[in-house]
């Protein structure tokens, strides 16, 4: 829209500040081109020009306990949210004073009320947690997760409005609709309506513009009190235009689409007809660009170490008792009961609720009825791994203790995303150490008969994810200290995988006779099973899990019929992963079978065969025992399949000779 | 009075379920609300809880299928009294004792408390040790060899010493033999060397086997036995040592300079050492290297041969090449399974030959190979007198994959300087060919039957 210089000088006097910022904002960026440009600026930069006036609105109306979610393309809302605008130059050049100490760079920003992400739409379940926290804590604090037009085509976006929608959550996406995802138009990527999209979850819908400012304050005004005042999800569609490339160079739009739109520009009309002074602004960036430049460069190295050689001492078993759902049912309650923020969300989990007559209480019984004693903070969610998860990271962010569980380990897939993504990367990439006191638990392994895609063990595939602690539950370990320890000093997110079939064991049953039990003296400790310490044992067993109870078993045929004793390593925290009483029992047998449910490539048996080969560590025998197969329903084949004791037991055999 | 605990139905695609756990046994008192078991649907795992309390009674077992409406247990008002229990004795039930199997029979056969050993994981060398302890304690059943009854015989100047003897004909006698022993049995065409001394409890020498020069087998126990079987070879300068039992299956060769001992000591057993005591045993057609030693307790299984100068204190295992010290697998004896077929055998027997052809001129004999492979004529040539060796081997010989036995025809004139073939059999090992040529199918060459 093309306005006369009355109405031009009519628009600054009504919005002069909310103007001032969005101009900063435009130079600033322009300053960022022209350092690119320069060569002084390295990696990419994704400008908003043509769309400062987005965030500089929702500022007006944003409390400071307002959480803003942001994308790639997040240096206006970064601005407009924290006017910490050094922080940010800093951040882009890769300096240690930045916003996120050098280490996230343009797209990935960190302020205390202010996150972004370069991959799309991920941080939407995370918004959504954050508000349930709020909204969970009354703090009458908002959520505002920005996306692009082209974000639209993930699925996670529909996920996360689901979830927003059915619990209420107040959080308002906003979707600045530039047209374009990246160089496609958006008549390429959207099919039908969006506000018919966003409509059908049952979300408040409100739609503006950048070309009338007038609709564009009023709208952000309406949707802002909307989500906070009723305490529900709101989304904001707003049609603007990026005058600049995607990136930098890459454009690919019709030059005449440009001009015009560069002609129409608010901000291009208040300059042109000298309404506003822009020195004072481009001194102030010359300033603190000058400053930047002339800052320490950022030298964080990340500290996080997947393998480590630890001596630990060795502690002495306490007998245990019960089964194993019934105790981490045990577990749960407590730790409910100790902290009254904590939830626990997962697909199934609720006991009762208003719409079903019979008691169900999660597929494994393990949450059983606390739903019921719990009220409110024991949820039952839609089919959506990727949404939950991410909605347990935006709590736990928030400081809510939360488990979530996956109903059956092969889901975990479905939100490796989250883990791999935003997990693992919010932890550290934002140069501070952030905790995320989330646990997602779930079982895996076979040997019910659910085929290919119910009896997988797939931990492997999580293995390497830095900033992630992974925990396996075997039968001899200690339930309840073991949660309590995962929220206790630990910082980073859990996975804690758990075995279908060990639901159902009794903690004490199967032991060996004669064997003695030993733990490591740690958070989360290594057992070490040894025959008593005047016999010496020939082979070194490794394992994590359930897989235990089957290496129990062979071991007892192995004394019995052929008087050979092995010493039995499994390991409980196989992320990070000390292997020091792994190493300490190898130099005593030179002899070392690795056990895995899973399959045996790039997995558990890979990460201690390379410590060994890297140490030059002496071992006659080495032999890794795993499953490469698809897992077959028929459980006759299931059992030719997986790593049972008879295999064990005869692999065993041939190193005797 | 009593109740039943019925399976729920779960949900419309499910006709039946498969019980996955029970949690009590029968007998148990249980709460009401306890769950008492659990069964397995479509996709997760359900679980049945029983609303009185008493004592329960189960009517299915784990993995059994059931139907929905199917009473899975009974819970009893009153205590169930099973006359028909037995309860049954287990030496590992009532402790946190691990007792192999091996050990078990020993404490059954000997009716041992198994608290005497006090120790958690008993194994069959514990048992024995405990026996060996008792046992040389009790004086009177010391069991005190006899000497005297070792009567002195004397066989082409060699001296035997025994109770019973059984020597064959046909025995190769070497110079200054002694022998002593309770039993001594020489099956026919053994030979032995100069200088042998050999003392043990029992000894036994299988046919065609042959012990060499300087060979010592000694001890001071007096209960260790000395079986070599057949076509087996003991090597000059062997040492032996039979405080146990040193048993030489078939076909076994030890070659030179090799030491067999069965004790090993550690300290005195006064200072808190161990000794032990074992027998060693090698079985079919293996080949120990010269210069090797075996420890007690040492078997090795058939068709592995040890590389020389090889210590070996494991057991191994069979057909493979072992060496070291201590010996350990090299590799697998792959020869053992390429050599089947009749083919690669004949021309293993023609290269036999051959050499054998070679070998004669030496001895002043000539071998003229006749127009069929296996006929010769041989020439002696400081006499000038010449005969037919003839060599008959059947086509079942060749394709069986066991030993080949050959047989040699010919006659020699009787004025040939008093000797005369009449039939000797030669042996060709499948894998071993070469040891075969250069011990016993050389030496039959020359170790003619005398008339």
């Amino acid at each position: 829209m093309i306005y006369n210089k009355d109405l031009l000088s009519k628009i600054y006097s009504d919005f002069s500040i909310l103007i001032d910022e969005a101009l900063f904002i435009r130079y600033f960026e322009l300053k960022l081109l022209d350092l690119y440009e320069e060569g002084r600026l390295t990696g990419t930069v994704h400008t908003c020009i043509g769309q400062e006036l987005i965030p500089a609105c929702l500022a007006k109306f944003s409390l400071e306990d307002d959480y803003w979610l942001s994308n790639h393309r997040g240096h206006g809302h970064y601005i407009s949210k924290t006017n910490d605008s050094y922080g940010l130059i800093a951040e882009i050049l890769s300096k240690d004073s930045g916003c996120s100490r050098g280490v996230g760079g343009s797209q990935h920003l960190f302020n205390n009320k202010f996150m972004s992400n370069g991959l799309q739409g991920g941080l939407l379940p995370i918004g959504n947690g954050m508000a349930y926290s709020n909204k969970f804590k009354n703090n009458k604090a908002i959520v505002l997760a920005f996306i692009g037009d082209g974000t639209l085509g993930e699925g996670i976006v529909y996920e996360a409005l689901n979830l927003a929608s059915l619990w209420n959550i107040p959080i308002l996406y906003v979707l600045e609709n530039n047209g374009y995802a990246q160089s496609t138009c958006n008549k390429q990527t959207i099919a039908g309506s969006v506000q018919k999209r966003i409509e059908s979850f049952g979300i408040k819908y409100f739609n503006t513009n950048t070309d009338d400012i007038y609709n564009l304050y009023e709208t952000c005004n309406q949707a802002t009190k909307y989500v906070r005042e009723m305490c529900l999800p709101g989304f904001i569609e707003i049609n603007t235009f990026r005058l600049k490339a995607h990136s930098k160079g890459d454009d690919n739009r019709k030059d005449s689409v440009i001009t015009f739109q560069n002609q129409n520009d608010l901000l291009n009309q208040l300059i042109s007809e000298k309404i506003i002074a822009i020195d004072e602004i481009k001194e102030k960036i010359n300033k603190i660009t000058y400053e930047a430049l002339n800052a320490k460069d950022s030298e964080i190295l990340p500290e996080f170490k997947f393998i480590t050689n630890t001596p630990v001492d060795l502690i002495a078993y306490k007998p245990l008792s019960g089964r194993i759902n019934s105790n981490i049912y045990k577990a749960l309650n407590k730790l409910m009961n100790e902290n009254s923020d904590m939830h626990i969300v997962g697909e199934d989990i609720e006991f009762l609720t208003e719409y079903t007559e019979k008691p169900y209480g999660g597929a494994f019984k393990v949450t059983s009825d606390l739903s019921e004693k719990f009220k409110g903070r024991v949820k039952n969610t839609p089919i959506s791994e990727s949404a939950i998860i991410g909605f347990g990271i935006g709590m736990a962010l928030n400081r809510n203790k939360t488990v979530v569980e996956i109903m059956f380990g092969d889901f975990m897939t479905l939100a490796f995303d989250q883990i791999l993504q935003q997990a693992s990367k919010i932890s550290s990439m934002f140069g501070v150490k952030i905790p995320i006191p989330l646990l997602v638990r779930t079982p895996m392994g076979g040997r019910r008969g659910y085929g290919p895609t119910h009896s997988q063990s797939l931990e492997k595939y999580f293995f390497g994810i830095p900033n992630v602690l992974i925990l396996a539950l075997n039968q001899r370990i200690n339930v309840e200290d073991l949660y309590s320890n995962i929220f206790g000093k630990n910082i980073d997110m859990t996975i804690l995988f758990e075995n279908k079939v060990g639901y159902t064991r009794f903690q004490e049953e199967g032991k060996i006779l004669g064997y003695q039990y030993k733990y490591s003296n740690e958070n989360f400790p290594t057992l070490v099973i040894s025959p008593p310490e005047d016999e010496s044992p020939l082979i070194t067993i490794v394992c994590y899990g359930q897989i235990l109870e089957e290496i129990e078993k062979a071991s007892n045929i192995l004394f019995e019929k052929h008087e050979i004793l092995c010493e039995i390593i499994c390991v409980t925290q196989i992320q990070p992963l000390n292997v020091f009483p792994i190493i300490s029992s190898i130099e005593f047998t030179k002899n070392i079978i690795i056990i895995e449910e899973g399959s045996g490539i790039a997995s558990f048996n890979s990460i201690i065969s390379s410590y060994i080969l890297e140490n030059n560590l002496k071992v006659k025998n080495f032999i890794k025992l795993s499953n490469d197969n698809i897992i077959s329903a028929s459980s006759k084949v299931e059992n030719i399949q997986l790593v049972d004791a008879k295999k064990i037991v005869n692999e065993i055999l041939k190193i005797t000779f | 009075m009593k109740y039943n605990i019925d399976v729920l139905k779960l949900g419309a695609s499910d006709d039946n379920y498969i019980v996955t756990d029970l949690m009590f046994k029968k007998g148990d008192f249980i709460q009401s609300g306890t769950t008492i078991a659990s069964y397995e649907s479509s996709k997760a795992d359900m679980e049945l809880s029983s609303d009185e309390s008493g004592y329960i009674e189960y009517i299915v077992n784990i993995g059994d299928r059931v139907i929905p409406g199917q009473t899975i247990a009974i819970i009893h008002k009153n205590k169930i009294i099973n006359e028909n229990s037995i309860i049954e004795l287990n030496p590992n039930s009532n402790s946190e004792i691990n007792i192999s199997e091996k050990a078990r029979e020993l404490i059954k056969l000997h009716n041992i408390d198994i608290l005497v050993f006090n120790k958690k994981i008993i194994k069959e060398k514990d048992v024995k040790e405990y026996l060996l302890l008792t046992n040389s304690t009790d004086m009177n059943t010391y069991d005190v060899p006899d000497y005297l009854e070792r009567k002195e015989t004397h066989i082409s100047n060699n001296i035997i010493k025994a109770i019973t003897t059984e020597i064959s004909d046909n025995i190769l006698w070497g110079k200054n033999i002694e022998i002593e022993c309770d039993k001594l049995i020489i099956e026919e065409n053994v030979s032995i060397g100069n200088n042998v001394f050999l003392r043990g409890k029992e000894i036994y020498i299988g046919k065609e086997s042959r012990i060499g020069s300087n060979v010592i087998l000694t001890n001071s126990l007096y209960e260790g036995n000395l079986i070599v079987g057949q076509r087996c070879m003991i090597g000059s300068n062997s040492y032996l040592n039979n405080e146990k039992n040193i048993i030489l299956e078939n076909d076994v060769c030890i070659s030179s300079d090799v030491k067999l001992i069965t004790h090993r000591q550690w300290h005195s057993p006064l200072l808190g050492g161990e000794s032990y005591f074992n027998e060693i045993v090698i079985k079919n057609n293996c080949f120990i290297g010269p210069g090797s030693i075996l420890m007690p307790g040492v078997v090795v299984n058939e068709w592995t041969t040890v590389l020389a100068n090889s210590s070996v204190i494991n057991n191994l295992e069979s057909k493979i090449l072992a060496g070291g010290v201590p010996a350990i697998k090299i590799k697998d004896n792959n020869r053992l399974d390429s050599l089947v077929n009749i083919e690669e055998r004949l021309k293993i027997i023609i290269k036999a030959f051959n050499n054998f052809n070679s070998m004669l001129p030496n001895r002043n004999w000539i071998l003229n190979k006749m127009s069929n492979n296996f006929s010769y004529k041989v020439t002696s040539v400081s006499n000038n007198i010449d005969f037919t060796l003839k060599i008959i081997l059947t086509e079942d010989q060749l394709e069986s994959k066991s030993d080949i036995y050959i047989l040699l025809q010919g006659v020699i004139p009787k004025d040939f300087e008093g000797i005369e073939i009449e039939s000797h059999k030669i042996r060709i090992n499948n894998g071993l060919i070469f040891r075969y040529l250069n011990n016993s199918f050389f030496n039959s060459g020359i170790h003619l039957k005398s008339i």
